[in-house]
C-alpha cells in the first residue's frame, strides 16, 4: 500500500494571515503563522489523524486542503494536481474529490432549507454530474447511506438531533463522491453514544467506498480508534508523525507524550491522579513564536540547544515512517515505564 | 485567614447558624425527591413537562460527587433548581434542597442571596460569557467580597489579587486590571473558580468547568480544582458528560437519564461493575486502547420526549435487557453497599 503514490501530497505548506493594528494607518502590524511548514501525504482508503491544542493550526490546515483558503507558499497535490494553482472551472472540478465536514452541525446547515435541498445542493452546482431527474433518488439513496431515513427528506434540520444532522453534512459532502472527506472536529459537539455512531459510520462507510479522511480532533482516543497514521501539530508544524501503534505506543515528542498522559483514562485509580506529566501554560502567541523549537517554553527537557536551533522532523533508521521535531527526544526505556 | 477558622460546623457563631435548620452534622448538600417541570403554556410555569422528576443525592465535606448522563437528562437543572437560577418557565414542583439542613427552597430572596456566593457556588461551562466584558476580572471577583463582606473597595481589590494568585494566575496584581476577552480559555476559567471559591463556601457546583478546554488546560483545571478542594474541604458537585474526567475526579457518582437517577455509586464500583444497562452503555461507547478497528458499542435511538415519556422505565425503549416487568417504572433500590440502580434487571448488568 505504502508503494502507491499518495494521493493527496502537502509540501512545506504555509499560510500566514496579515493582523492589522489599531490607529488611522492600519499598517500590518504582524502575521500570524497558523500554517507554517507542513508537509503529509495521504494515500487512498486510508485515516490520517491530525491532533493537537486548539491554534495550533489545525482548522486552517482543513480550509487549505480544501481550498476554501489559498496559501501562502508551499504546494498541495491533489492526484498529482497543483490545487493551491488552480482557478475557475478547473479549481471547482478539483474541489469534487476532496471536501469538507463541520464540526458544528448546528451552524453549517441552511436552517431554511429543506434535508432534500441541502443534500442535493452540490449536483445543482457541479450540474453535469447526473441530470436533473436523478437528483430525487441520488438523495434518497445518500441519506439511507448514512442511515436517514430517506421519508424525512422534506424536513428541516431544526427537526433532527445533533447526531442525525452530523449525519445530513456527511450525506452532503458525500453527494459527489469525493475520494478524500476533510473531517473538522466533526464528532467533538456530540454526546458520547452519539459520537460513537458517528465514529461507526465514519468507519463502515470508509469500508464500503474506499475513502480517505483527514481526521481533525483534539480527542485522542477518539483519533487512536478511528486513524491509520497520526501528525501530532503544534504552532503550526508538524512536530511528530507516524502510525497510530508508533505514535500512541512510542510517543517520541515531550509534546505528544504530555499530551497523551493529559487524557483522562476511563477508568478510576486514586493512586494516579497525583501522577500525570502535566503541561503547564498555553500555546504561546502564533504572533510571536519562541526562537528554535516552539515547544520548547513548556518541554520539561528544554535545554540550550532548543532555543537556538529548531529541530528538524527527523526519523530514526529503526522507524523510517516515526519522526518526530526533538532535539531530546523520549527513549523508549522511559516510555516503557509510563505504559508499566 | 479567618475566615475559614470561624467557619467550623461546629461553632455556634457560625454565619449559617442564624438560618432555621441549621446542622453541623448534616451533609452539606442534601438534595431530596426534587422535581421540576416546564410551563406548558406561557404564564403558567411549571405545569408541563416534567424534566427532573425525584431526583435525590447527597454530599460529603472534601468529596467530590460526580453528575453524568448526556445533553437534556436534567443535570444541569437539578443544579440550577439547588442554585434557585432555574431559567424562565422551569419551576420547582417537588421535593427538597438543604444545605447543612437548612432548605433553601423555603428562604425568601433576601436569606437566600446571604447564602449563595457564600455558601454554596457555581462554576459555569462557558466563561466567556458567565463574565462581564467590560469589567476588569478583579473588579469582578472584589464584587463578590463586597457583597458579602464589609471590606473597602481597596480591602476587596487586595483579596480579589490574592484569589487570582491562588488559582495560580502568573502576575496576578497585574492581570486583576485585565478584561476576560485578554484571558485564555483556560486562564478565564481559573478567574471563574476564583469567584466561586472566593468565600470559602462549603459547597461548589462545577457545570461542565472543562468542556469547552483542550485535553492539557482540561487537566491542569482539574488538578487546581482537586488541590482548592483539599485545602478547604470544600463539598464538588462535579456535572460532566465525559466519563474520562469523572473518573479521575470523583469519588461517587450519580448517573442520570431523563430526569431520574439511573445509578449511584461510589466511582469504582461504578466503572468496576454497573448495574444499569445505560451506565453500561455509556462506558462502552467510549474508544479504549485495543478498540481499533472494532465499531464502538453504540446505543440506539434517543433519549425521550420529555412531554412524552414512555410508560415504566425510561430507558426501555433503548435497552436490550427490557421485558415485560420492565413496563412498571424501576425504583431506585440498592444492590449492594451505597450502591443503588434503578433496573429491573441490574444482575443481568453486572454479571456480564
Amino acid at each position: 500500500m505504502t508503494d502507491a503514490p499518495p494521493i493527496l501530497d502537502v509540501r512545506d505548506l504555509v499560510k500566514h494571515v496579515p493582523v492589522r493594528g489599531g490607529g488611522l494607518l492600519r499598517r500590518t502590524a504582524g502575521s500570524l503563522r497558523t500554517v507554517d511548514g507542513v508537509s503529509l501525504e495521504l494515500r487512498r482508503g486510508e485515516t490520517l489523524g491530525l491532533v493537537g491544542e486548539s491554534g495550533c493550526g489545525k482548522s486552517s490546515l482543513a480550509r487549505l486542503l480544501t481550498a476554501v483558503d489559498r496559501p501562502t507558499s508551499g504546494e498541495i497535490r491533489l492526484f498529482g494536481e497543483r490545487l493551491d494553482q488552480l482557478r475557475g472551472s478547473r479549481l471547482r472540478a478539483a474541489r469534487r474529490h476532496i471536501k469538507l465536514v463541520f464540526q458544528d452541525p448546528y451552524a453549517s446547515l441552511d436552517p431554511r432549507m429543506t434535508v432534500e435541498a441541502i443534500v442535493r445542493e452540490p449536483f445543482v452546482i457541479h450540474r453535469d454530474v447526473a441530470p436533473r431527474a436523478d437528483h430525487r433518488r441520488l438523495v434518497g439513496e445518500l441519506l439511507e447511506l448514512v442511515g436517514l431515513n430517506p421519508d424525512h427528506a422534506r424536513r428541516y434540520p431544526h427537526q433532527f438531533s445533533g447526531g442525525q444532522r452530523q449525519r445530513i453534512a456527511i450525506a452532503r459532502a458525500l453527494a459527489l463522491r469525493p475520494e478524500i472527506l476533510v473531517c473538522d472536529e466533526p464528532v467533538s459537539a456530540l454526546d458520547v453514544s452519539v459520537q460513537a455512531q458517528i465514529v461507526n459510520l465514519f468507519s463502515s462507510l470508509q469500508k464500503e467506498l474506499g475513502i480517505a479522511y483527514v481526521f481533525i480532533a483534539h480527542d485522542l482516543s477518539v483519533v487512536e480508534h478511528i486513524a491509520d497514521r497520526v501528525a501530532v501539530m503544534y504552532l503550526g508544524r508538524v512536530v511528530e508523525q507516524g502510525t497510530v501503534e508508533e505514535v500512541y505506543d512510542n510517543p517520541r515528542h515531550p509534546y505528544t507524550g504530555a499530551l497523551l498522559s493529559a487524557v483522562p483514562d476511563p477508568v478510576p485509580d486514586p493512586a494516579r491522579r497525583a501522577a500525570r506529566v502535566g503541561l503547564q501554560g498555553d500555546v504561546p502567541s502564533p504572533l510571536d513564536p519562541p526562537s528554535g523549537c516552539r515547544f520548547r517554553t513548556r518541554c520539561p527537557r528544554a535545554a540550550d540547544e532548543c532555543a537556538a536551533h529548531e529541530p528538524p522532523l527527523h526519523a530514526p533508521a529503526a522507524e523510517p515512517g516515526h519522526a518526530a521535531a526533538c532535539h531530546f527526544p523520549l527513549q523508549p526505556a522511559a516510555r516503557g515505564t509510563a505504559e508499566a | 485567614m479567618t475566615a475559614t477558622t470561624d467557619k467550623t460546623p461546629a461553632d455556634a457563631g457560625h454565619p449559617l447558624a442564624r438560618f432555621p435548620g441549621y446542622d453541623p452534622a448534616a451533609p452539606p448538600l442534601e438534595v431530596t425527591d426534587l422535581r421540576v417541570a416546564f410551563a406548558d403554556r406561557p404564564g403558567r410555569p411549571g405545569s408541563g413537562s416534567v424534566v427532573v422528576d425525584g431526583v435525590s443525592y447527597r454530599t460529603e465535606a472534601g468529596r467530590t460527587l460526580a453528575v453524568v448522563g448526556e445533553s437534556g437528562c436534567g443535570k444541569s437543572l437539578t443544579a440550577r433548581a439547588v442554585m434557585g437560577i432555574l431559567p424562565a418557565g422551569a419551576q420547582v414542583t417537588g421535593g427538597s434542597v438543604r444545605l447543612h439542613g437548612i432548605d433553601l427552597l423555603g428562604l425568601d430572596r433576601r436569606a437566600l442571596a446571604r447564602i449563595r456566593g457564600r455558601h454554596i457556588s457555581m462554576v459555569f461551562q462557558d466563561a466567556l460569557s458567565a463574565l462581564n466584558p467590560v469589567l476588569p476580572v478583579g473588579f469582578q471577583i472584589a464584587e463578590v467580597f463586597r457583597a458579602h463582606g464589609d471590606l473597602t473597595r481597596r480591602q476587596a481589590e487586595r483579596q480579589a489579587v490574592r484569589m487570582l494568585d491562588r488559582v495560580r494566575i502568573p502576575e496576578a496584581a497585574r492581570r486583576a486590571g485585565h478584561y476576560p476577552h485578554q484571558f485564555s480559555g483556560g486562564m478565564r476559567q481559573r478567574v471563574m473558580i476564583a469567584m466561586a471559591l472566593a468565600l470559602n463556601p462549603e459547597v461548589v457546583i462545577a457545570d461542565e468547568p472543562t468542556t469547552a478546554l483542550d485535553v492539557t488546560v482540561q487537566a491542569q483545571i482539574m488538578e487546581l480544582l482537586a488541590d482548592l478542594q483539599a485545602e478547604h474541604s470544600v463539598s464538588l458537585v462535579l456535572i460532566s458528560h465525559d466519563m474520562g474526567i469523572v473518573a479521575n475526579a470523583a469519588d461517587r457518582v450519580v448517573v442520570m437519564y431523563a430526569g431520574r437517577v439511573a445509578e449511584q455509586a461510589p466511582a469504582e464500583d461504578l466503572y468496576g461493575r454497573p448495574a444499569h444497562p445505560y451506565t453500561r452503555a455509556l462506558l462502552d461507547a467510549i474508544p479504549r486502547r485495543g478498540s481499533r478497528g472494532r465499531p464502538l458499542n453504540v446505543l440506539q435511538g434517543a433519549p425521550p420526549d420529555p412531554a412524552d415519556p414512555p410508560q415504566g422505565c425510561s430507558f426501555g425503549p433503548r435497552c436490550a435487557l427490557a421485558g415485560e416487568n420492565c413496563r412498571t417504572a424501576p425504583p431506585l433500590h440498592a444492590v449492594a453497599p451505597h450502591h443503588a440502580s434503578a433496573c429491573h434487571h441490574w444482575k443481568e448488568v453486572a454479571g456480564r
